[in-house]
């Protein structure tokens, strides 16, 4: 079927990056809320005569960008955006919990790793009460004592009393891990945003392709979390880069994907 | 024989002999009574004796170190007890 000429777009698209570096394929986005590209340019007149008009307009520093929205946080995107490679293996993280006694006794639920962070008697209202620290609970009031994931409180300590116990755990070996440091920066890489055209006169669907050879990253970027509204989404902001071989900034390819050879 | 196992019980009394030991610690929180110190890494309280003055206890500040007496080994922090603060 012939490509339409006129064609109507309903569609957020998929995204794939390319390494610019050897061409594979780094991630695919199939979730994608919003896309688009926003293309600017600046305009200088020359004016002159009676009223000074405009008479001559020159163009340049044409600039595009390219906007992307997903409803899920991938973790290949996360780390493209930061600049640093995701880390996959044990990590410790911080821990805090209510435990309750029972017979001046209570376990948390993961091993500590060193020392416990702070132990605090939970107040009726929920917040954190007196400090218990390690020592004799034999012979001091407010203290604990530890082994392996057991904490023994005071002899005189009623069944039931809250505990809040903040403490370091090791995270088990497929966790991963992406950052954002000082000194590495998002890349560069080539997008393909795959979209759904529809034709106006025939109203046969077509494949959109729109290709951005090599987008950079913009460097801000926000993680939003919010307990109220619409669940948080990746904002994914690339500067369209000029190649060296090349003035394309970017460029749509419509087609019949049926009648690909 | 006898007088040799006597002997020996004494000599093992000996060596469970209380050894109270001194270092510094970071004071962590100052409280009424007593004193959260960082030992190694973990929080445990140094009690005030009565003995102790205001005057001394107004040299306990919050981010300083003071000497404190204990029992058992640094290496073992479960081993370790802090004795009460009778000076600084």
């Amino acid at each position: 079927m012939a490509t339409p000429n006129r064609w109507a777009i309903r569609d957020a698209g998929e995204a794939t990056f390319f390494s610019l570096v050897d061409g594979h394929a780094v991630v695919t986005l199939p979730s994608l809320k919003t896309s688009g590209v926003s293309t600017t340019g600046t305009t200088v007149y020359s004016r002159g005569g009676r009223g000074n008009a405009k008479i001559v307009g020159f163009s340049s520093d044409r600039e595009a960008k390219l906007k992307l929205q997903d409803a899920i946080f991938d973790n290949t995107a996360v780390a493209m955006l930061t600049g640093n490679d995701i880390v996959t293996g044990v990590h410790k993280v911080d821990i805090h919990e209510i435990i309750t006694t029972t017979s001046d006794k209570a376990s948390v639920t993961n091993t500590p790793v060193g020392a416990l962070i702070s132990v605090y008697v939970v107040n009726a209202d929920g917040t954190n009460g007196t400090e218990y620290t390690l020592g004799t609970p034999a012979t001091n009031p407010t203290e604990f004592s530890l082994a392996t994931k057991e904490l023994t409180f005071p002899a005189a300590t009623a069944d039931g009393t809250k505990f809040r116990v903040y403490y370091y755990a090791n995270t088990d070996a497929t966790a991963k891990t992406v950052k954002v440091t000082s000194d590495m920066f998002g890349g560069s890489f080539k997008v393909v945003v795959d979209v759904l055209v529809v034709d106006e006169y025939t109203k046969a669907a077509f494949q959109g392709q729109l290709i951005i050879p090599n987008g950079k990253f913009e460097d801000n970027f926000e993680l939003s979390l919010a307990a109220t509204g619409d669940p948080s989404v990746l904002d994914l902001n690339l500067e369209c880069l000029k190649s060296p071989t090349s003035t394309t900034m970017w460029e749509l390819v419509v087609y019949d994907d049926a009648l690909l050879s | 024989m006898e007088e040799e196992i006597k002997l020996e019980n004494i000599v093992d009394t000996i060596e469970e002999t209380i050894i109270v030991k001194s270092t510094e610690f970071k004071v962590l929180k100052k409280e009424d009574t007593a004193a959260i110190l960082n030992v190694c890494g973990w929080r445990m309280r140094v009690y005030f004796d009565d003995i102790l003055t205001d005057e001394q206890k107004n040299k306990i500040i919050n981010g300083k170190c003071i000497t404190v007496e204990y029992v058992g080994n640094l290496e073992d922090v479960f081993s370790i007890e802090l004795q009460r603060l009778t000076n600084i």
